[in-house]
């Protein structure tokens, strides 16, 4: 009888520490690393709310373990350390992502979109641009552009930029698999719809005569002019940097459609 | 939630002799509950259990997560206001959920689809016995908190299913590079089956998956984009674990062939017998 109530306590205990964890791993998520969110680096920061909600039911959950009642028994032996490992075990890797970045490599494998002329208005209507479009989709020049427009601004509405100079930021990319045509460089930040796990690549090309001096991955600052070519049967938007110079990343690296 | 609250006699009265009809229901009930599909394993669990038809609670399971208002709204913004995109994919994730839970009605009673825990006279989705199961009686306070036991278990049971199918997720898109798969889709109906087996790789959230999928425009035909949306939310790994949590293995095995030949076919049919998606631009 004893060493069944010890069982019992166990299984509470491990169930405890657990949730406990999860709760410490969301609240760590509300904490700023290095002048950033930590949250920003999984989800979109305006979903904080999910985090909140998250927290608050584990809090619940935590309360529910404590006042079972003790004389029931719950997952013994193996099968509850080995349930109990597995849901630890992504709370293991928070010390690795808060200060990792996906590398170079990672970011080939997701699907890139550079930017193309007169294609996406709806989503720049999204963004709080629509100020430009008038409802039949005639375009009115604003009067007065932002000389530094954010690369989702140009990624998602650059036909007011045509022939103006720019300057802009994003990471440095090019590979011989992606076919760019001669001295060009992709610029591109990683767009979150929802979280990290549907982020992709979105930017501009670049021409710059030292484009493959560049090292991949590394945060650019582009100066130059913004203009339209054809890259893979599509128009697409185009710099003609004067000048190109290494940064320091934003404080949130993720554009956010 | 449900099994604290719901009354299993609330159910059977509901449902009596409306077996058929709730299985049409059950397959846009995604309208009104909208869940992704890791979170509906849990509550097609415990709706089972509150005594469910098999084939409703299928339709439900297969239909939710792409049936819903949050998906709806997700697949328009990737297609920028294409309402065809929206349509075939609504259209087909009802379509596509009631035939396989007629069909998986067809080839399996209750009592065999289930596993035995899961299947046991309790009135409980879980084989815990940690918590007390018969709340019927209790005030209101008491339910709330039997809720909230059996919401914990759910977390435990589920969860560690959901963080492997998380981590197989999270290999496949480190490893698996989408664009270089491109050139490989010559034709549309190797497109398509392709794509089919990108979604189940991929184990994208059908609220997001669409943003990926747009990501092929114009590169890939409309019907294989459309195979990964509707197949990616019924079908992926991460589902397919969870399931152990509920279904016998040779169930799950039938189940998710049935589903993928189902999408198969309807993307195989919109390609070759309607030339593409109905209002296609």
């Amino acid at each position: 009888m004893d060493g069944n109530r010890n069982k019992i306590s166990f299984y509470r205990v491990l169930q405890s520490i657990v949730v406990l964890a999860w709760i410490a791993f969301f609240w760590f998520l509300f904490q700023r690393i290095w002048g950033a969110p930590l949250l920003g680096k999984f989800l979109r920061p305006d979903y904080w709310w999910l985090v909140g909600i998250g927290t608050a039911i584990l809090v619940f959950f935590l309360i529910s373990i404590d006042c079972r009642d003790p004389g029931n028994r719950g997952r013994r032996g193996v099968s509850l350390l080995v349930q109990m490992g597995i849901m630890i075990l992504p709370l293991l890797y928070l010390p690795t992502a808060a200060v990792s970045q996906l590398s170079p490599e990672a970011i080939k494998k997701r699907s890139f979109y550079v930017a193309q002329a007169g294609q996406i208005n709806n989503d720049a209507s999204r963004t709080g641009m629509s100020e430009s479009i008038t409802i039949e989709g005639k375009r009115e020049r604003e009067p007065k552009l932002p000389e530094n427009p954010s690369l989702l601004r140009l990624v998602l509405d650059p036909d007011p930029y045509e022939g103006r100079r720019v300057t802009t930021m994003g990471i440095a990319y090019w590979d011989k698999e992606l076919k760019l045509p001669e001295n060009t460089f992709f610029c591109y930040q990683l767009a979150m719809y929802c979280c990290a796990a549907d982020a992709r690549p979105m930017g501009v090309l670049v021409e710059y005569d030292k484009s493959k001096a560049l090292k991949k991955g590394d945060w650019v600052t582009v100066e130059g002019t913004v203009g339209f070519t054809t890259f893979e049967d599509q128009r697409v938007t185009k710099i003609t940097a004067e000048k190109v110079s290494p940064t320091e990343p934003p404080e949130n690296p993720y554009l956010l459609p | 939630m449900i099994e604290a609250f719901v009354p299993e006699e609330l159910v059977s009265r509901l449902l009596a002799g409306r077996q058929n009809k709730a299985v049409f229901i059950a397959a846009g009930l995604g309208l009104i509950f909208p869940v992704c599909e890791c979170a509906i394993v849990p509550v097609v669990r415990r709706l089972l259990h509150k005594g469910v038809p098999l084939s409703a609670a299928i339709a439900f399971l297969l239909g939710g997560p792409i049936v819903n208002p949050i998906v709806a709204g997700s697949t328009w913004l990737a297609y920028r206001s294409d309402w065809s995109f929206l349509g075939v994919r609504m259209i087909c994730g009802y379509t596509i959920a009631v035939a396989v839970a007629f069909m998986m009605n067809f080839l399996f009673r209750k009592g065999t689809i289930l596993l035995d825990e899961a299947s046991s006279g309790s009135s409980s989705a879980c084989d815990c016995d940690a918590h007390e199961h018969d709340v019927s009686g209790n005030g209101k306070m008491s339910r709330c908190f039997a809720a909230f036991q059996h919401a914990c278990d759910d977390f435990f049971d589920v969860g560690r299913f959901l963080v492997i199918g998380a981590f197989i997720a999270a290999l496949a898109r480190t490893t698996i590079g989408v664009d270089a798969l491109r050139d490989l889709f010559a034709s549309p109906w190797l497109a398509i089956i392709m794509m089919m087996g990108l979604a189940i790789a991929l184990n994208l959230c059908s609220e997001t998956d669409a943003f990926i999928a747009a990501g092929f425009r114009g590169v890939l035909p409309d019907t294989a984009q459309m195979a990964f949306m509707v197949l990616g939310p019924m079908l992926d790994m991460k589902l397919l674990l969870m399931y152990l949590t509920m279904f016998r293995k040779r169930v799950i095995v039938v189940l998710a062939f049935l589903t993928f030949i189902a999408v198969l076919l309807s993307m195989i049919f919109l390609q070759y017998g309607l030339g593409g998606l109905p209002g296609g631009r």
